[in-house]
């Protein structure tokens, strides 16, 4: 590895912490508020009991949350620890990412048409349901 | 109460820092030795190349708004919508940089599972955007096509 090629990925690393690092700690601290404020039973009741009704509605509640990336994860481990069913959590996470920023969704509908995204939207949104149902079996 | 909490999220938080930053690095180097000119020419292929934009969008790291200039510029120069898409979709959904987080707070199996269902996934997206063709195209594209194709 060259010296400029060292000093590049170390200053996109400290460039990408600067965003990601703030936010992924809010993040820790919310989930250990919500691990202490929200009821278990009522984590089970709706992401766990029924996987059925637990994963679109976790789908859903990804891709409308305005989650930054990678910080989803804290959430979605305490909420794992709540009782939120395997395949739920992983469509909470996958749901995540179909919206992502507004700056790349507004890009994505300029650069490739808003059918494209709407149609991109909502395949994602029905593959992510049957993928959450794929993890809730295999794991 | 509070303080307790708080300390505990920092905690947490100071847990899983050296995980992030190493996997932030990592997504960073392969950022800087992933050859972009192999990217772009598998990306401008043909139909069955949905697989290959598939594979490399797993292992493309780093947010996808850095990507989408470079898909736009393929676009434009004829790459199939539904090869971006897939590559979009499974760019998205896993990445290096969610491995380590996710064998932090899951397991490694999980992402295992999770990387071959993306796979699939991301394959099926690409061949919904084949079969639905050109009602997908905006129209900007389709009257450049069919300029192309005059032109022809």
């Amino acid at each position: 590895m060259t010296t400029e090629k060292a000093t590049l990925i170390a200053r996109n690393s400290v460039k990408a912490m600067r965003t990601i690092v703030p936010l992924f700690f809010l993040a820790n601290i919310a989930s250990v508020f919500l691990e202490h404020y929200m009821p278990r039973d009522l984590v089970y009741a709706i992401l766990g009991e029924n996987v059925w009704v637990a994963i679109p509605l976790a789908t859903i509640l990804g891709v409308l949350a305005p989650l930054p990336r990678y910080a989803t994860y804290p959430l979605a481990s305490t909420l794992f620890r709540m009782g939120a069913s395997i395949g739920a959590v992983s469509s909470l996470i996958w749901g995540e990412v179909i919206l992502g920023s507004l700056d790349r969704d507004i890009l994505e509908f300029k650069y490739f048409g808003w059918r494209s995204f709407v149609a991109r939207l909502l395949l994602s949104i029905v593959f992510t349901i049957l993928g959450g149902f794929a993890v809730e079996v295999l794991l | 109460m509070i303080t307790d909490l708080l300390a505990q999220g920092v905690g947490a938080f100071l847990q899983t820092l050296p995980i992030l930053v190493f996997a932030v690095v990592v997504g960073q180097i392969i950022i800087a030795y992933l050859p972009a000119e192999k990217t772009e020419r598998v990306l401008t292929g043909n139909g069955k190349n949905i697989v290959i934009a598939t594979t490399i969008g797993l292992f493309s790291p780093g947010p996808n708004a850095a990507y989408l200039p470079l898909l736009y510029a393929l676009r434009t120069r004829g790459a199939s919508l539904s090869i971006l898409v897939a590559f979009i979709t499974s760019q998205t959904m896993v990445g290096p940089v969610r491995f380590f987080l996710e064998a932090e707070y899951f397991g490694v199996m999980f992402w295992v599972y999770r990387l071959i269902i993306v796979f699939f996934i991301a394959n099926a997206m690409g061949f919904c955007f084949k079969l639905l063709g050109r009602l997908l195209e905006p129209p900007a594209l389709q009257m450049d096509s069919q300029v192309s194709k005059a032109a022809q």
